[in-house]
Parts: C-alpha cells; sequence; structure tokens
C-alpha cells in the first residue's frame, strides 16, 4: 500500500510540470469557489444586518399592529432610478385606550405604546418616533445615550437623535433640530444622541415624547403600536394568540417570528445564490474532468510502465483521485481567497437599496417612499470557508473519478505494445 | 528447479486481429538459471519481446506455461500478477520510459513506494544503489537532463531496487549508440556480480549478445538453436 505523502508528492510533480495546463484548471474551480463564497458571505452580511435591525427597532417580545389598510389609491412616481409606481401602504392606527385592557393580562410584564409618523430634515425622510419616556426603556430596551441624556417629559419639543444623522447635519446636544411634519415645520430640542451600531437606523429614527408627537400631528389618543414584553417570552405565541381573540382586527406579531421571516427570505437567497455558485463550480468540474481526462491520455505510457512494475489499479485510481484532490484544494484555497476580496468589493458596485414601504401611521403622510441605501458588510465564517474547500474538492474528486478510473483499466501490455 | 528460475513449456501465443491469425510463439520452451544472463535472439517480429512480455505477466499465453521460481504465473489473476511482478521482476525497456515528472532517485525509489517502504529507508536504499551504480551524481536530475546511456542505468537501477529474481529487458541498447552499448554491457554484468540477477535480454545487438552465457535464437516465433553469446555472435551477426 502505497502512502499518502508519496501519492502527494507524485500528484504535485506531475501537476507542476504542466503548469499552465494546472493553473487553467485551479482557476476554472476558484471561479465557481470564489463566486460561491463571495455570495454567501454577502448573505450572511445581509442576514446578520437585518436582525440587528431587527433588534434594534425593539426588543419587545409582542408588538401589536392595526393592519387594516387605508389609503392605498394613489400611485405616485418612483424615486429616479427605480421603476414604475410605488404604493405607500399605510396602516390605521390603534386607539391608546386597548392598552388598558391589555395591561391586564396576566402574562404581560409590561406595555407601552409608539405612534410613528414620517418627517422630514431639509428634504431628507425621517421617521419620528414617539414614545412615552420611561416605559418604553422597560419594554424595548434602553438606547445607547452616548451623549446628553434620555427624554423626560411627555410633551414636550425634545428629541434624541442617532449619531450617524447629528454628524451629518453638523448638530450638538443643546441644539435645535427643524423638522417638516404635515407641512408644517417643528423645531426641537436636541437632547441627546444614541448610538445603535447600524448607519442606517441612526440616520432614519429620532425619538420625540409620545403626547407631543400625538399633539403635532393632531392624533391625540392614537398610536401606531403597542409592544409588550412579557414575564415569561416563552408565553408569547399563547399571548399573542389571546390578544388577536379578543380584537380580530390587530395583529399580534412576534418579534421572533419577524426575526424568522427575514431569515426565511434570506434563506431563499442563500439557496438562490448557493445554486448559482454551484453551477459555476459544477462548470469548473468539467474543467477537471477535461484536464484529468487529457492527462490520462498524454500518461497512458507512463502508466502503462507503472503497472508493468507493480503498480495495483487502486494505486493508479488513487494518483489520479490525488491530483484531482490536490487541484480541488488548490481551486478550493484560490477561490476562497478571490471569494474574500470579491465580497468585500462587491457591494461597492451594487449597492443594496431599500424602500420602505409599509409606514404605520404615516396616514397623513403624502410623500414618496423612503429610499435608502444600505452598506453590506460580509460575514465570512468558518463554516462557509469549509463548506467552500469541502465543495471544491468534492466537486473536483468527482469530476476526477471518471478519469482515474479510466486510468485504472489500462492494460500495461496494450499500452507498451502499441508505444 | 533448485538452480532453474525460469521454465517456460510449450509456448504458443496467436493474436487474433480480424480475420487475420498470427502465431507469434509456436511451441517456445526456455530455461534460464539463476544468475545469468540469458539472451533472446533474433530479428524484428520474431516474436522476442511477445516472449519477454509472456514471462514477465504482461501477457497470457495461448497455450503453455510459465513458472518463476516455483511459482506458475499464467496461473495468477491481473492483480495476482501485479504483485508478483513487484516483488520478483525487473523491468527494462527499449525507451527506457522513466517517470519524466520524477527525479533519478524518485525513480529508482518508484518500486520501493509501490510496496509501501517508508520514504526514510527507500530513499535510504535508493540511493546506496544509485551511488553503488556511480549514479549519485545523478540523483536529482530529471531524466531529460541525462544522456540515453544515464537514463538506461537508471532504468536498470529501478528493475534491480527490489532485488529481484529476474530482470527481463527488452532491447536495452536499441537506442543507444555502440560506445553507450558497450558501456551498459559492462554495467550489466557489474550489476550482475554484485547483486547476482538473472538477467533475461531480448535483443539482436551483437555487443549484447557476446555478453550472453546462452542464448536462444528465435525466429519466426520457434526456437531453432541454443548458443552460447559468441558463438550465436559469430553465427547469426547478420541477424
Amino acid at each position: 500500500m502505497v502512502d499518502v505523502l508519496w501519492l502527494l508528492n507524485t500528484a504535485l510533480k506531475d501537476l507542476f510540470s504542466r503548469k499552465t495546463r494546472s493553473i487553467l484548471t485551479i482557476a476554472s474551480i476558484a471561479i465557481g469557489i470564489a463566486l460561491l463564497f463571495s455570495l454567501i458571505s454577502l448573505v450572511n452580511g445581509v442576514e446578520s444586518r437585518s436582525a440587528t435591525m431587527i433588534r434594534q427597532l425593539t426588543s419587545a417580545d409582542i408588538i401589536i399592529r392595526n393592519t387594516t389598510r387605508v389609503d392605498t389609491s394613489t400611485g405616485i412616481p418612483s424615486p429616479e432610478g427605480t421603476r414604475g409606481f410605488i404604493r405607500p401602504i399605510t396602516l390605521s392606527l390603534i386607539n391608546e385606550s386597548i392598552l388598558q385592557n391589555i395591561e391586564s393580562i396576566e402574562s404581560i410584564y409590561y406595555a407601552t405604546s409608539l405612534l410613528t409618523t414620517q418627517a422630514y430634515v431639509d428634504e431628507t425622510p425621517i421617521i419620528l418616533q414617539g414614545v412615552i419616556p420611561g416605559e418604553y426603556e422597560l419594554v424595548a430596551g434602553s438606547l445607547n445615550i452616548i451623549n446628553g441624556r434620555s427624554l423626560s417629559c411627555l410633551n414636550c419639543p425634545e428629541v434624541v437623535v442617532g449619531k450617524s444623522l447629528m454628524e451629518r447635519l453638523n448638530l450638538s446636544v443643546g441644539g435645535t433640530l427643524t423638522i417638516t411634519v404635515n407641512n408644517t415645520q417643528v423645531y426641537l430640542n436636541v437632547v441627546g444622541v444614541y448610538e445603535s451600531g447600524v448607519q442606517f437606523f441612526e440616520m432614519m429614527n429620532v425619538y420625540v415624547p409620545l403626547y407631543f408627537l400625538q399633539n403635532i400631528t393632531g392624533r391625540v389618543g392614537l398610536v401606531s403600536e403597542i409592544l409588550i414584553k412579557l414575564k415569561n417570552p416563552g408565553d408569547a405565541q399563547s399571548v399573542a394568540s389571546y390578544i388577536q381573540s379578543i380584537y380580530p382586527d390587530l395583529r399580534a406579531t412576534l418579534q421572533t417570528a419577524q426575526i424568522q421571516q427575514a431569515s426565511q427570505l434570506i434563506s431563499t437567497l442563500t439557496t438562490f445564490f448557493l445554486t448559482i455558485g454551484l453551477i459555476a463550480i459544477i462548470a469548473g468540474g468539467f474543467g477537471v474532468a477535461n484536464t484529468m481526462l487529457i492527462n490520462v491520455f498524454e500518461r497512458m505510457r507512463e502508466i502503462g510502465i507503472l503497472r508493468a512494475i507493480g503498480a495495483s489499479s487502486r494505486t493508479i485510481l488513487l494518483m489520479f483521485l490525488t491530483e484531482a484532490l490536490v487541484l480541488g484544494l488548490f481551486g478550493g484555497v484560490t477561490g476562497i481567497c478571490t471569494g474574500f476580496i470579491l465580497a468585500y468589493i462587491l457591494p461597492n458596485y451594487f449597492p443594496i437599496q431599500t424602500a420602505s414601504r409599509i409606514l404605520p401611521g404615516s396616514r397623513a403622510f403624502g410623500g414618496s417612499p423612503q429610499i435608502t441605501q444600505i452598506s453590506i458588510t460580509p460575514v465570512i465564517t468558518w463554516d462557509t470557508i469549509m463548506l467552500a474547500l469541502i465543495i471544491g474538492v468534492i466537486v473536483s474528486l468527482l469530476a476526477g473519478l471518471y478519469p482515474a478510473w479510466r486510468a485504472s483499466r489500462i492494460k500495461p501490455i496494450e499500452v507498451l505494445r502499441h508505444g | 528447479m533448485d538452480n532453474l528460475i525460469v521454465k517456460a513449456e510449450n509456448l504458443v501465443k496467436i493474436y487474433q486481429s480480424g480475420k487475420v491469425r498470427v502465431k507469434a510463439l509456436d511451441g517456445v520452451n526456455l530455461i534460464a538459471h539463476r544468475g545469468e544472463i540469458l539472451g533472446i535472439i533474433g530479428p524484428s517480429g520474431s516474436g522476442k519481446t511477445t516472449l519477454l512480455n509472456i514471462i514477465g505477466g504482461l501477457d497470457k499465453p495461448t497455450k503453455g506455461t510459465v513458472f518463476i521460481d516455483n511459482t506458475e504465473i499464467t496461473k495468477l489473476s491481473e492483480e495476482e500478477l501485479v504483485k508478483f511482478r513487484l516483488r520478483n521482476i525487473g523491468f527494462v525497456f527499449q525507451f527506457f520510459n522513466l517517470i519524466p515528472s520524477l527525479s533519478v532517485v524518485e525513480n529508482v525509489e518508484l518500486p520501493l513506494a509501490l510496496l509501501g517502504v517508508s520514504r526514510i529507508e527507500r530513499r535510504e536504499l535508493a540511493s546506496t544503489t544509485l551511488r553503488e551504480l556511480g549514479l549519485i551524481h545523478r540523483a536529482n536530475f530529471k531524466p531529460s537532463e541525462l544522456s540515453g546511456g544515464e537514463q538506461q542505468r537508471v532504468a536498470i537501477a529501478r528493475a534491480i531496487i527490489t532485488n529481484p529474481k529476474i530482470v527481463l529487458m527488452d532491447e536495452p541498447t536499441g537506442n543507444l549508440d555502440s560506445e553507450n552499448a558497450k558501456n551498459l554491457m559492462k554495467f550489466i554484468e557489474k550489476v550482475q556480480e554484485k547483486y547476482g540477477v538473472t538477467f533475461i535480454i531480448a535483443t539482436h545487438d551483437p555487443i549484447v549478445v557476446r555478453q550472453c552465457e546462452r542464448a536462444y535464437i528465435l525466429r519466426d516465433g520457434r526456437f531453432i538453436e541454443e548458443l552460447n553469446g559468441q558463438a550465436a555472435v559469430n553465427k547469426y551477426s547478420k541477424l
């Protein structure tokens, strides 16, 4: 039985003796692997980003909304660079009095209400989050205030602004943020700056006291969402079902369900990209098979000599499979390195744009939907690296199987007789 | 079969090509003694290579038997023959047939690698053999960097590295000039003396035949005579 090191050494020397062909074969595998690796890393990035964003939005266990659609009749032209018409979907609001009934449910630890509406800073759309200071933090988690303080009153023109927006507007704590709501200019005192780590989130969301927002938008007693924190998060499903049975017009969504929905979408994306990558790798596999077959035909005499001096058909099979393995490994490693670079370059050329089309409580809003560019940072994990490497090696081995089998069937006498 | 290492009896080999039947060997009987240099002499197409291939277990006879050191190799299966060849038979071909991507020392240690000998041990054995045969200075050269005579000597080193019972050589000087052919035969004598290997050489080169202790004269697939090397040269120098 020949040893592995000898097989590897022989394979390397043979591939090295046919440099150009070997490099081209490695490249054919590497292209597929690079594509697969970069796409998976980017999808991982999107997944990680979306999960962070959902968690940033709220850490409440249940979110209650009124999903009855209103005013979907007006189509407005899409912003420049996008196609067709976008119909802003606005949702009905919830009567704040429901909150008291919901709070009486035994399993609920705390509940608070939230009014969300769209406003403009200059011409840039932002989302005003009207919250009840103190309560909001209990349910949705504290904002990470890095400068100044949190909101402290229920009905005063205070605002907490995201770090990114502050930097863009060149504002500082104690300054004034001028916004436009319902074509009316409103001046807000900047009392604090929060940091979320997600630039998109910091640019979009500013926090104001709930009652102040209700007053300036003429929605007194109305809220967009009721956020619920449970004593035991494990009860989320049963509590959500119970609330929906009492209020059939409302929809109780679990935060886990939102993450699951995003994951499902991402899973579909992953499958799609994985398929594209696999097709590219399979094409590379044909390259390996072709190279290996040419190798076998060119080395017929060499194989005949090896068989004559005592190499078993199994040894010949192993020799060629080792070559396929080496090609797969080199192709895999080269592909991973290239994919690593691609994963960081691609997002610059193909930025992801999102349009916020569902805006709870934006009944009065008449502008175009927000188009925001999100930069995606690829998430590269050992799992992705190993997956890419294993796929490269497996495809290469499968591609090498037939040529290796052909080589192992060569009869020395036939080769030696015919030269 | 005490002193006999090879015994071939009534070997017949018929090739069928479409409707044409070619009788390459027709009732050949051959014996080889331990440690001798035996020649099989004949013109092109006389059946020398076919006989060598059958003795070496590369080909099966249509009829007849071959014993090598009491093992009837004509009864062995394909994979059994592979193992048998690895341990008992060395081959040297006209076109040297070294592996071009491997160095001289790697070519020489090839049969040891196939036997599963450890890397250190096989490198030591190959280096020792190359040193003994005066080739150690070429150990790390590629075959393409050697002369024809040197390549053939490396092929011989590869053939004897496993200490086989017989070494079969098919026209070993066919690609060499007369000076290199003479040097090669001196080299074969040196190897035979040193290692006591039996050489069976198919050739029509008088330089080789002269060095053979015995020579079978083969014509049209039949042995027509058995002579010593010098007598064979004198009688059949125009073969």
